[in-house]
């Protein structure tokens, strides 16, 4: 089967629609990567990025026969995973709102950074540290960054001003690079202990 | 639409979906996912089964099965200890409808011999013939030949009762049906026949559940509930194409009550990051709260837990409702004992009413905590020499000596709050400020 191949598509969709065991399996496994990263992406931990994971897809197969074959069914699909994950946001909003207003991200100026110094992080890792990001940091960083999503678009979804989405951008950047330097600083620490 | 990143956000996301290649399928995870998925096309096998086991194209009617009366009363599975107590059942054995079956067969023979019957006029070895059964169902009975008994029956039609001729059968009964597992939504149960007779090894059954058809040669079901209200069962057991008994059931399968919940991280001065959880809906009754890292378990509807320590916890909430079924949420629980002393680190007490005084805003009534606890708030030069006290944490601090007299110079000072709650609780806070002009 090859996805990029339009009747193939076609004959995925229909047979996940009817309920096809082997085709939703095939669909699932070849999405799993990268939908996974999109869940690692907004959970706070991997056990919630797997339950955002399983929940995206249940969605994904139940409402399949919806898609129009307008876009590409990749991006569908990741649509559903971002708006699961919106909605897990909202749900526990209230929960961190209050807190997050208070926190000021840390003193980081604002140029930009040298590219040179996320050269030694890996895609794991820097997938780690996005999950260190406070909730709200996450999701906007996240919806902005990764999914396309105008700041306009985020406010409406969130609940919050163009203003606080922008300013939490930026804050979740900050805290995001400070998250990388302190990684990479310590991983190079002993090295060049030892170079000396 | 796509948004214009800069280097470094660019950077970042090529980065981040690269990560994809971290992760490999798991079978694991989509047996996990497989089984959450709507069952379609579970039952109704039906045709399949048939057409590749068996030589005799033959079915049975449900004309038939209107022998099978269904008692009107709501039978109610309630927990496994006394699911059957309530069930009624309707048992038809075969013993009298096969020997009726038997004597109308006779019947038939004997009025073909004298030609008296005018359907029997045709001399083919297969003959349709109409028996009228002692409960005035009829019964329509084919004696298929060689090769009709290959003609596959469309078993969504309910077409006539094909039947062959018998000879008199052993006697079958169903007497019940065993429920393994729990009568609720979203549960599997398990069901097999209490059955009683000689040759039980050459039956096949049919079930059929809500109007849906299911053939086996295996007399055990199992069967996921779908949704809530009156279930009905029936289990036919079929020997040589033909019902030799039959039972029915019904399940009321109770509403599900689904609960949910909501917490409060608690933010005191107190280093106890605890949480208060509510249920949603606020009356449920009989929960049970589960957090397994902290090995915790809660009954109360709004429990109050003290974690002792920064995390992020799993929480679960299980409800159970009636017939002891269960629903269950699991949620992750952000605890981040997060006060704010919300000190200024510096004011002007120079008479233009601006930043006059000076409080660590956290501990006042205005920062939404009202402390009836123990309060003491004191301020230090650089000296270490106390220049102000106070024990009410409305009463600022507003730069002269214990308030009163002239205004203290410019420069840093340190202020610390001591606080103590009823339960002997203690908190210290303390930090820098400024006086300036």
């Amino acid at each position: 089967m090859d996805l990029s191949d339009e009747k193939d598509v076609r004959e995925l969709v229909k047979g996940c629609a009817e309920g096809k065991r082997s085709y939703q399996q095939l669909l699932y496994k070849h999405m799993y990567g990268k939908m996974m990263v999109v869940c690692y992406r907004y959970a706070s931990r991997p056990n919630d990025a797997k339950d955002l994971f399983q929940e995206g897809f249940i969605k994904v197969f139940n409402k399949i026969e919806k898609f129009d074959f307008k876009g590409s069914l990749e991006g569908w699909i990741r649509r559903i995973m971002v708006n699961n994950a919106i909605d897990h946001y909202r749900k526990n909003k209230n929960k961190y709102a209050i807190s997050e207003t208070l926190v000021n991200a840390e003193n980081i100026p604002e140029k930009e950074t040298d590219e040179g110094i996320f050269e030694g992080i890996t895609s794991a890792e820097l997938l780690g540290l996005v999950q260190e990001l406070s909730p709200v940091y996450r999701t906007v960083f996240n919806l902005f960054v990764l999914d396309d999503y105008s700041h306009a678009e985020i406010a409406e979804e969130l609940g919050v001003s163009e203003g606080t989405s922008k300013s939490n951008l930026s804050k979740a950047k900050k805290n995001l690079k400070k998250l990388i330097l302190e990684k990479v600083q310590k991983e190079n620490a002993p090295l060049s202990e030892t170079n000396k | 639409m796509k948004n214009k990143l800069n280097n470094e956000e660019q950077f970042l996301r090529d980065k981040l979906n690269q990560a994809e290649a971290e992760f490999n399928y798991q079978e694991s995870d989509w047996q996990e996912i497989q089984q959450k998925l709507p069952k379609k096309g579970a039952l109704g096998n039906y045709g399949t089964l048939l057409k590749a086991g068996i030589g005799f194209a033959i079915l049975v009617a449900i004309a038939y099965l209107a022998n099978t009366s269904w008692d009107d009363s709501e039978a109610i599975a309630s927990g496994q200890e006394e699911k059957f107590s309530t069930i009624e059942t309707t048992t038809t054995t075969s013993e009298e409808s096969s020997k009726d079956l038997e004597e109308k067969a006779k019947t038939t023979a004997s009025n073909e011999s004298m030609l008296n019957n005018k359907e029997s006029s045709s001399s083919s070895v297969s003959e349709e013939k109409a028996i009228k059964g002692s409960d005035e169902k009829t019964v329509e009975i084919k004696l298929p030949s060689e090769k009709e008994q290959a003609v596959i029956v469309d078993e969504e039609t309910e077409t006539p009762i094909r039947k062959t001729q018998e000879e008199a059968l052993p006697s079958v009964e169903l007497k019940s049906l065993n429920i393994d597992g729990k009568a609720c939504v979203e549960s599997i149960i398990s069901l097999s026949p209490n059955i009683k007779g000689a040759d039980l090894n050459d039956l096949s059954y049919k079930w059929e559940i809500d109007g849906i058809k299911q053939s086996s040669v295996e007399a055990i079901l199992d069967y996921k509930i779908e949704q809530s209200g009156l279930l009905k069962f029936e289990l036919s057991a079929i020997r040589d194409n033909k019902i030799v008994a039959s039972y029915g059931m019904k399940l009321n399968i109770p509403e599900v009550v689904k609960a949910d919940f909501t917490y409060q991280d608690m933010a005191t001065p107190y280093d106890d990051f605890s949480a208060e959880f509510t249920a949603i809906p606020e009356e449920l009754e009989n929960l049970k709260w589960e957090i397994k890292e902290m090995d915790a378990t809660m009954k109360a509807s709004t429990p109050y837990f003290n974690f002792g320590k920064k995390g992020v916890f799993d929480v679960t909430l299980i409800h159970t409702y009636k017939n002891g079924c269960t629903t269950e949420i699991s949620k992750p629980v952000f605890i981040d004992q997060d006060f704010k002393t919300l000190a200024p680190n510096a004011f002007t007490p120079d008479g233009n009413d601006l930043n006059e005084a000076f409080i660590p805003v956290g501990f006042t009534p205005e920062a939404g905590i009202v402390l009836n606890d123990e309060f003491r708030m004191s301020i230090y030069d650089y000296n270490g020499t106390l220049v102000y006290s106070t024990t009410s944490n409305k009463q600022p601090w507003n730069g002269r000596l214990n308030n009163s007299g002239n205004v203290l110079p410019e420069g840093s000072y340190v202020w610390k709050v001591e606080l103590k709650n009823s339960k002997g609780q203690e908190a210290n806070y303390a930090g820098k400020v400024k006086i300036m002009y």
